[in-house]
């Protein structure tokens, strides 16, 4: 009986105990709900249906899969996708190493440190919009990277004026944002024992094997955490290229989510907009999947850390 | 006894103030811009809503960047602005899909109504018969340009018998470089802006769609409309340029900056950028475009909303906001031109010489090709595509024309 009435206690307990759980989690429950998974579900809806967004929910109209048949046959759709992994293939590494490479430099024992960190850190902390601007000055015609290359004999090009350029001009203007990807680097390397390396050159290993066989994949756990929110970010690429070059020229900075948002509060075709919109879901999905699959065979986990 | 009175009659009143506030309809009202201190529309509301017991008009004045965002959510919530303002180049857009309210039944009704707009600016919100639109804000385009520049280059000031030959020998003269190469002047801006870069064509004869705006096969893709683009395109490409391209306006600033710090010449503009030139002391004056001075007329419009669930009490805003003692307002107030021809007149007194381009322009502002038809909108979309191509070398002139032509195609079966 007393046995009984303890567990009952102990129910009532952990009962009570999870109504305070949901208590607390419940805000977050609301909002997941109510601005992420029933929109996400009205925009699967939407991907099967034509409409223009003005005319209210009524005018919904049910077109089975022809949104998808149509963006198959559309030419901007291809260019949109080429742009986009092409700034995914060449930004993605160049950001990581990089930002590595900083993140080596700013773990060096040496004075001032702490300033140099915060330096190069700041950057990031500026609004998309405000470094847009300032980008669109340094890479003018006559703007400092080409004052830069003047002195070299260069002639640069206007780099957000010319589709062989413009592209490369936004990569480039990337790197002063890499400082959240620098100070997880940089957390990952202050995690890295002294005592590996000591052993190493204690063995006669270089500055170089040292760095491929103890850094790298010790490191490999935050590399892997950064190339993942990499692709995902990567792939969403839209700020810059809508405020400053709007896709052109000539569709040269044509982002895959920039042509998603013409075609939506542009051309007011919702359902077009949504099924491009699943199709980006599908690709970030199996490509975030591929890069956890393949951890497997250059992720360094201890037991506790399994992927 | 007389505070039982008194107490009765206070009650009354809070009943009568309370039932007549239950009765006012209440009338949302946006465009886009911001609210200065002598703001016509601003006067006329205040006033409107003075005159006026059963109407209140609210006004959500939004700035420009983000209008047609905000527009679309009021609208997509089923229950946003009952009026609106709009650009003509969205006139077709929204009538797609079925926003604006078609005023002819409130306008048949309303024997009072006296129609003192201009006939021509009152059928530009006239589509398929249907009065959606009533126009607030008009600017023909024209040709403005420096004086000063033209007196250092010893360059004749534009006349109304300039052909466009006349007018890019003039810029060839005005475009100097200095001895390290730099441009110091440009002679003519051949903008990208599809509005200029159509004046452009209009006035040299041509056009992208046909006269009913039904077709774009023979006009879009003439030959004469080829070597035209080509023409216009190569002002602004080369070592040998007349006009500054959109790198060397990133370096000395838009047309109009130029145009006041003597870096150009002459550029196509409207009426809003009579403030700009007056406020910095520029010494510049104004023309009709060379050529048979046609030219892209630009306005906004209200019209009312679909949504709208009074609409004859929004029609009475129109009314007052389309009628000539708000255009006198706007004239009085901003650079913007009377609808009213009465008040034009009135205006040509004043207006200043260095203006009288302007005026003399309307004589000649056509409609711009998105207003003329179904197919014009899509036209200007094809022709914008065609112009960045043939900037950036991407095909022929005859190649990329024709695959214009078939991207109308395209746009119309959709």
């Amino acid at each position: 009986m007393a046995k009984a009435a303890a567990k009952h206690r102990a129910d009532s307990i952990e009962a009570r105990q999870n109504r305070y759980g949901y208590a607390f989690i419940m805000p977050w429950l609301i909002g997941l709900f109510a601005f992420t998974l029933i929109p996400m579900a009205f925009s699967l809806m939407l991907s099967f249906c034509k409409w223009d967004i003005v005319t209210g929910l009524s005018t919904i109209e049910f077109i089975g899969t022809k949104n998808y048949t149509k963006i198959f046959a559309d030419k901007k759709f291809y260019k949109a996708l080429e742009v986009t992994f092409r700034f995914c293939l060449i930004s993605i590494p160049f950001y990581q190493i990089t930002s590595l490479l900083i993140a080596m430099l700013l773990n060096m024992r040496i004075k001032f440190m702490r300033t140099f960190r915060l330096i190069f850190f700041l950057p990031s902390i500026i609004p998309t919009i405000a470094t847009s601007m300032i980008w669109a000055q340094i890479l003018g015609k006559e703007g400092l990277i080409n004052q830069g290359l003047k002195l070299l004999g260069i002639k640069g090009p206007a780099w957000l004026n010319t589709p062989k350029t413009a592209l490369y001009g936004l990569i480039l203007m990337g790197v002063w944002g890499i400082g959240n990807t620098m100070i997880i680097y940089l957390s990952g390397l202050q995690g890295v024992s002294e005592e590996l390396y000591e052993a190493a050159e204690i063995d006669g290993a270089n500055a170089f094997q040292r760095f491929f066989k103890i850094t790298l994949p010790m490191i490999s756990m935050t590399i892997f955490f950064n190339v993942v929110m990499a692709i995902i970010g990567s792939f969403q690429y839209f700020t810059q290229a809508f405020v400053m070059t709007e896709g052109g020229p000539l569709n040269s900075t044509l982002f895959y989510n920039l042509y998603l948002y013409v075609k939506a509060y542009k051309e007011l075709k919702m359902g077009y907009a949504s099924a491009l919109a699943w199709i980006m879901f599908i690709i970030i999905m199996f490509f975030t999947m591929l890069t956890i699959k393949s951890s497997a065979l250059w992720v360094y986990a201890s037991s506790d850390d399994k992927i | 006894m007389k505070k039982l009175v008194l107490l009765v009659l206070c009650l009354a009143l809070v009943c009568m103030s309370v039932l007549a506030c239950a009765e006012k309809t209440t009338i949302r009202i946006t465009w886009w811009g911001e609210v200065s201190a002598n703001d016509a529309e601003m006067q006329m509301i205040e006033k409107f809503n003075a005159e006026h017991d059963d109407i209140e008009v609210i006004a959500d004045v939004v700035p420009g960047d983000g209008y047609g965002d905000r527009l679309l959510t009021s609208f997509s919530s089923g229950d946003g602005y009952d009026i609106f303002a709009s650009g003509e180049g969205d006139f077709y857009k929204w009538v797609g899909v079925n926003m604006p309210l078609s005023m002819n039944e409130f306008i048949a009704k309303d024997t009072e109504w006296v129609n003192e707009m201009n006939t021509a600016l009152y059928n530009f919100g006239n589509i398929g018969g249907e009065q959606y639109y009533f126009v607030r804000d008009y600017n023909p385009l024209c040709l403005f340009y420096n004086k000063d520049v033209f007196d250092k280059y010893g360059v004749e000031y534009p006349t109304a018998d300039w052909t466009w030959d006349d007018a890019i020998a003039a810029a060839k003269k005005m475009t100097v470089k200095d001895e390290k190469g730099n441009y110091e002047c440009f002679g003519f801006n051949a903008q990208s802006w599809e509005y200029a870069a159509l004046t452009y064509f209009t006035s040299k004869g041509l056009d992208i769609v046909n006269e009913d705006c039904t077709a774009v096969e023979g006009y879009l893709n003439s030959p004469e409309m080829a070597a035209a683009l080509q023409e216009y395109v190569n002002f602004s490409i080369g070592e040998d340029r007349i006009s500054p391209d959109a790198a060397d306006q990133d370096t000395f600033g838009s047309a109009s900056a130029m145009l006041i710090n003597g870096k150009l010449a002459m550029t196509i503009s409207g009426a809003w950028d009579k403030a700009t030139f007056e406020n910095s002391g520029c010494n510049y004056g104004t023309a009709v475009v060379p050529g048979n001075h046609a030219n892209y007329l630009c306005a906004s419009a209200f019209a009312v909303s679909k949504n709208c669930k009074n609409p004859a009490a929004a029609w009475e805003v129109i009314k007052a906001l389309s009628g000539s003692e708000c255009a006198a307002l706007r004239a009085q107030y901003t650079a913007a031109l009377p609808t009213s021809d009465a008040l034009l007149e009135e205006m040509k007194a004043n207006y200043g010489e260095a203006n009288m381009g302007i005026l003399e322009s309307l004589n000649y502002a056509v409609q711009p090709a998105g207003l003329r038809g179904k197919i014009g909108n899509p036209a200007v979309g094809a022709f914008r595509t065609a112009f960045e191509r043939l900037q950036f070398a991407d095909g022929t002139v005859e190649e990329i024309l024709e695959d214009a032509v078939a991207e109308v195609a395209e746009k119309m079966a959709e």
